[in-house]
């Protein structure tokens, strides 16, 4: 029976891929070429665009959950939803992470790696929402500055990359950058999953042994940290102070959810 | 200018822009995976150097550097030139 199960969420796991893969080829292809030929204002294309990837995010979240497959706890995520202007920082142990988080801030921008600009999938979905290409380290952290500047939220991951869960993030120092650039305020996200699923290390079509459980934990502001490191010499040393100043408040946090 | 005052003043910018020490700043220390340095670093650290030299520094000069060692290098060669 229990085999069974895992069977079935497997199979709802490579269902979801499947849509993901042809829905994102399809959108790509016609719908955003369509959405950025209209006569309207960029703005409003990438508006239309980012409506679109959240519902279909919404509806992907809803198969995972419907399924059994996931069981998804949030808690304080309407802070995510009256954002603006807010740099949203969160760990990464997973692939749900993005749609999760974009799906209940659909309209926030986010930085999306160079290749997938070239990905059949996903190279009219990311032109169309307006999204961040990471292709130059010096012009990412431009482009996000200048995002949050412009009243967008942003979400970022500062790890970088996927990491191991259960294991302290190490962060990057990016997101202390764009955040010292930008002024914004920084809106630390806490993400559990158990057990771990979709990491670097488990093939991404076998579902875990049980159903997952997705934390999504939305804090408060972090005004005092971002001060405290503002008063540095060098833009280089605020980041630093920054990015420890982060780091610990994650390890700190994460520990204390029984993330990590 | 010798070998050991551009690494001198190479400790004193690092340590002045990245708060990093003295004493671990050796020829053989790596800048990124030692000092934790990244390409913004980098690129801040190209700065610093142009106003060491007072010298241009082309993405080229910079782009194999790895080691104090070859910033020293890299300096010594924009010196002369």
């Amino acid at each position: 029976m229990k085999e069974a199960g895992r069977l079935w969420r497997s199979l709802v796991a490579v269902l979801c891929f499947v849509a993901f893969a042809v829905g994102g080829t399809l959108m790509s292809a016609l719908l955003m070429p369509l959405l950025m030929s209209l006569p309207d204002p960029a703005v409003k294309c990438r508006t239309r665009a980012r409506c679109v990837i959240g519902f279909c995010f919404r509806l992907l979240i809803r198969a995972l959950v419907g399924s059994g497959s996931m069981r998804l706890v949030t808690r304080e995520s309407g802070r995510l939803a009256l954002a603006r202007g807010t740099l949203v920082v969160a760990n990464h142990p997973t692939y749900c992470d993005v749609v999760v988080l974009i799906s209940l801030m659909p309209q926030a921008n986010c930085v999306v790696k160079a290749a997938l600009w070239r990905n059949p999938f996903c190279w009219g979905i990311v032109r169309a929402a307006g999204y961040i290409s990471n292709a130059s380290p010096e012009g990412v952290i431009e482009a996000c500055a200048e995002a949050l500047r412009q009243g967008e939220t942003l979400l970022l991951f500062p790890e970088g990359t996927r990491t191991t869960p259960g294991q302290v993030p190490r962060f990057q120092r990016g997101a202390a950058h764009v955040a010292l650039r930008s002024g914004a305020t920084i809106l630390p996200v806490l993400i559990g999953c158990d057990p771990p699923t979709l990491t670097k290390h488990s093939p991404w079509w076998l579902a875990p042994e049980h159903p997952f459980t997705f934390c999504v934990d939305v804090g408060e502001q972090l005004a005092t940290v971002k001060e405290e490191a503002a008063m540095a010499a060098t833009p280089a040393i605020r980041a630093r102070h920054l990015t420890n100043a982060l780091q610990d408040h994650f390890s700190r946090e994460l520990r204390r959810h029984g993330y990590a | 200018m010798s070998d050991q005052e551009i690494l001198d003043k190479l400790r004193t910018i690092l340590h002045d822009a990245f708060e990093i020490e003295a004493t671990r700043v050796t020829p053989e220390t790596q800048l990124f995976a030692d000092l934790d340095l990244d390409s913004i670093d980098a690129v801040d650290l190209a700065i610093q150097l142009q106003k060491l030299t007072g010298k241009r520094i082309q993405p080229q000069d910079f782009k194999d550097i790895r080691s104090v060692a070859d910033v020293v290098a890299a300096v010594r060669r924009l010196m002369a030139a």
